[in-house]
């Protein structure tokens, strides 16, 4: 059987006319052959075994166009404040006018959307691409392939950079269903501190499909908060990808609000290859309708000392889809390694579902490592408790979803981008209701 | 206020009360005694409408209509409360959020407009002070790792915020050393009033040493096997329940 790649043909050729350096060429034409010959992944893929691709429609996706900015600008001006840092992609390009002016750009970080730099300074980007590990699977290679824009951050060596930036990534098509493909290239320097937030989100009745890529890399000391909003529109499927790659004592707080309405998939591939690094990744999906939320973790302990946790959240209403999988790997040199893992999951219907999955891979006999994970309903003794004094069903069940989330949500500590992301989330918090 | 006449209710599929009748006026408060299952707490749920008890025959009247018509957060917003034996721990719901939702929706019911969170928390702290309750546990996440009297406390302070016409203290003496039961039991006898009614359900004489009831009553194997007044409860702590028990219902 011949691999299906259909909603994509029309940008896997596309990709094969682009001009560029010699070295992205490469990796650009390396990629989408491979994608080509594999295909879109399906569900005799182990990883995808749980977790089938939307219906992306028959026909193409269209490979994202500079658009105009004004459907993007009520969806962004939440986003947008005096002591934050923006940058704004709508359907797959930078938007100047959505953006921070550079002017406000932080000092000591070297800021820069991939469309400009691949147009006038490729060569700051290459050591991304050349001679570093692929990712594995077919939706990375098509991101390595297609990918036009994104954020380029370099926080130089000692740098703690004082205001938050927000990389914006904004759906807005309506007419075309359009596939935008977001690398973002993070790199914290020695002893260097950043907050970063990167918000999928789009306006009413968008279209398409949106790839969104995320690399960091971590030096000595280094220090990142990282705030990730999940809110893709029902008409544009989300896959998302973040890797890191962690060097010694460095610290980076991952917090994922996967609470849009959109099949989400987010892959997050850690690597704590630094001595005592330290991940700790939080996140909560929420799941309704036919939709299917999916959250795949891989940590991969690479260095004495280094320390993990991960803890995640799962609320499926409806006849929606949940997926946790998460895999901690601790390999021989990873000596004194403590990892713990915690998936919790609450079901709101009884045609709901979670898939939640540890998966464990331990090479060494010096290591602590915990996981644990539970799936059940609401409580029917906290629901009675709420409605003895008084609140309805519906409001007993919001405020038990909203407590079960907010675990989550009290990670992020500053206090302007919590109601920021509160807000952002609400809706979807609200919808859920309980049904037999 | 509250008339039952010949209640029967199960728990699950067992019958637990099997013809209970009993008036409560506005102004008074009853205490239910009785030995270990013989309904005290069935009947208490069955008031509030807990999940899991059936009503098998008989009639229930508050405020002269019929209680089980309404659903479990509408008998809270007429007036019923009930003090839970094992207050409920809710992570993630901060006390002042759950009971300003909670007071909005009985507004809501009566017309009343709500109670912003600032007013809210003026009163609040005025309650609070009823029941000696520490300031940092009315902003904490509801008995989430409350010691076993400040759950308790905590469901005194929340009956002084909601105001019930009704109110259900279900063996709220269970697990309290001396001093904490004095001061809830203060907390309640300031909250008694001409229109307030209260049923005290208790296993101990204890309590009523400190909420003094107008009432006692006698719940043996579902039904009412004796009533008096504030004397019988010290009869029945030098007594036992023994003695009521071996006898045939009605001899008295």
């Amino acid at each position: 059987m011949s691999a299906v790649i259909a909603p994509f043909s029309q940008i896997a050729s596309a990709v094969k006319t682009w001009s560029g350096p010699a070295w992205l060429t490469d990796a650009r034409n390396a990629a989408i052959d491979r994608f080509v010959s594999a295909g879109l992944p399906t569900t005799r893929l182990e990883t995808w075994r749980t977790t089938p691709l939307p219906d992306l429609g028959s026909s193409a996706l269209f490979p994202g166009f500079a658009s105009t900015a004004n459907k993007a600008k009520a969806v962004v001006a939440p986003f947008t404040a005096s002591d934050v840092v923006t940058l704004v992609f709508v359907d797959g390009f930078h938007s100047v006018t959505l953006s921070s002016s550079e002017a406000s750009w932080p000092k000591g970080v070297r800021l820069a959307p991939m469309s400009r730099l691949l147009a006038v300074k490729p060569e700051e980007i290459r050591p991304w691409f050349v001679g570093a590990d692929d990712a594995p699977g077919a939706m990375h290679d098509l991101n390595t392939a297609a990918f036009r824009d994104g954020a380029s951050i370099v926080v130089e060596d000692g740098v703690q950079v004082q205001v938050e930036v927000r990389l914006i990534v904004v759906a807005t098509s309506i007419e075309q269903p359009i596939a935008q493909h977001i690398r973002n290239l993070v790199h914290v320097g020695r002893g260097s501190s950043l907050r970063l937030m990167v918000a999928v989100i789009g306006g009413p009745g968008a279209l398409g499909f949106t790839n969104d890529h995320t690399e960091i890399s971590m030096a000595e000391r280094a220090h990142l908060d990282l705030i990730r909003v999940h809110e893709s529109p029902v008409g544009v499927p989300h896959f998302d990808v973040l890797r890191a790659t962690l060097g010694a004592h460095s610290v980076l707080n991952d917090t994922l609000l996967q609470t849009g309405p959109s099949w989400t998939r987010s892959e997050i591939d850690i690597v704590l290859n630094g001595e005592r690094a330290t991940v700790d990744l939080g996140g909560v999906f929420l799941a309704r309708g036919t939709q299917i939320s999916d959250i795949h973790t891989v940590v991969s302990h690479e260095a004495p000392g280094v320390t993990s946790r991960q803890n995640y959240r799962g609320l499926a209403a409806d006849e929606a889809r949940g997926v946790f999988h998460g895999q901690i790997k601790v390999e021989a040199e990873a000596r004194g390694a403590d990892a713990t893992q915690n998936n919790k999951n609450m079901l709101l219907s009884k045609r709901a579902q979670v898939h939640s999955t540890p998966a464990l891979e331990i090479l060494t006999d010096d290591v602590k490592c915990k996981h644990g994970s539970a799936t059940g309903q609401i409580d029917q003794g906290q629901l009675f408790y709420l409605r003895s004094r008084g609140l309805g069903l519906d409001e007993a069940t919001r405020i038990l979803t909203r407590a079960f989330a907010g675990e989550i949500l009290s990670r992020v500590s500053a206090a302007d981008t919590r109601s920021l992301v509160e807000s952002q989330i609400s809706p979807s918090l609200d919808g859920l209701g309980v049904a037999a | 206020m509250l008339r039952i006449t010949d209640l029967h209710a199960n728990a699950g599929d067992k019958p637990i009360l099997k013809g209970l009748t009993l008036n409560v006026n506005g102004g008074e408060v009853h205490a239910i005694m009785g030995p270990n299952g013989s309904g005290k707490s069935t009947l208490a749920h069955v008031l509030a409408g807990r999940p899991g008890y059936t009503v098998t025959g008989g009639e229930v009247l508050y405020k002269s209509s019929p209680l089980f018509d309404l659903a479990p957060e509408v008998r809270a917003r007429e007036g019923v409360f009930l003090a839970y034996q094992y207050p409920v721990e809710l992570p993630g719901v901060s006390n002042l959020y759950f009971l300003r939702s909670a007071l909005n929706a009985i507004r809501k019911h009566r017309g009343e407009p709500d109670i912003d969170a600032i007013d809210f928390l003026a009163i609040a702290k005025e309650k609070a002070k009823l029941v000696d309750m520490d300031e940092a546990l009315v902003k904490r996440n509801v008995n989430e790792g409350f010691s076993g009297g400040e759950k308790k406390r905590n469901e005194i302070f929340q009956m002084a915020v909601l105001e019930p016409s009704l109110a259900i203290l279900d063996e709220t003496d269970s697990g309290l050393d001396i001093d904490a039961l004095r001061t809830v039991a203060r907390g309640v006898n300031k909250l008694r009033s001409e229109d307030r009614a209260m049923i005290v359900v208790t296993h101990y004489q204890r309590l009523l040493e400190y909420i003094v009831p107008d009432f006692v009553h006698v719940l043996i194997d579902g039904k009412i096997a004796l009533s008096g007044g504030k004397e019988l409860a010290l009869e029945l702590e030098s007594k036992g329940y023994e003695w009521l028990e071996k006898e045939p219902a009605g001899a008295h």
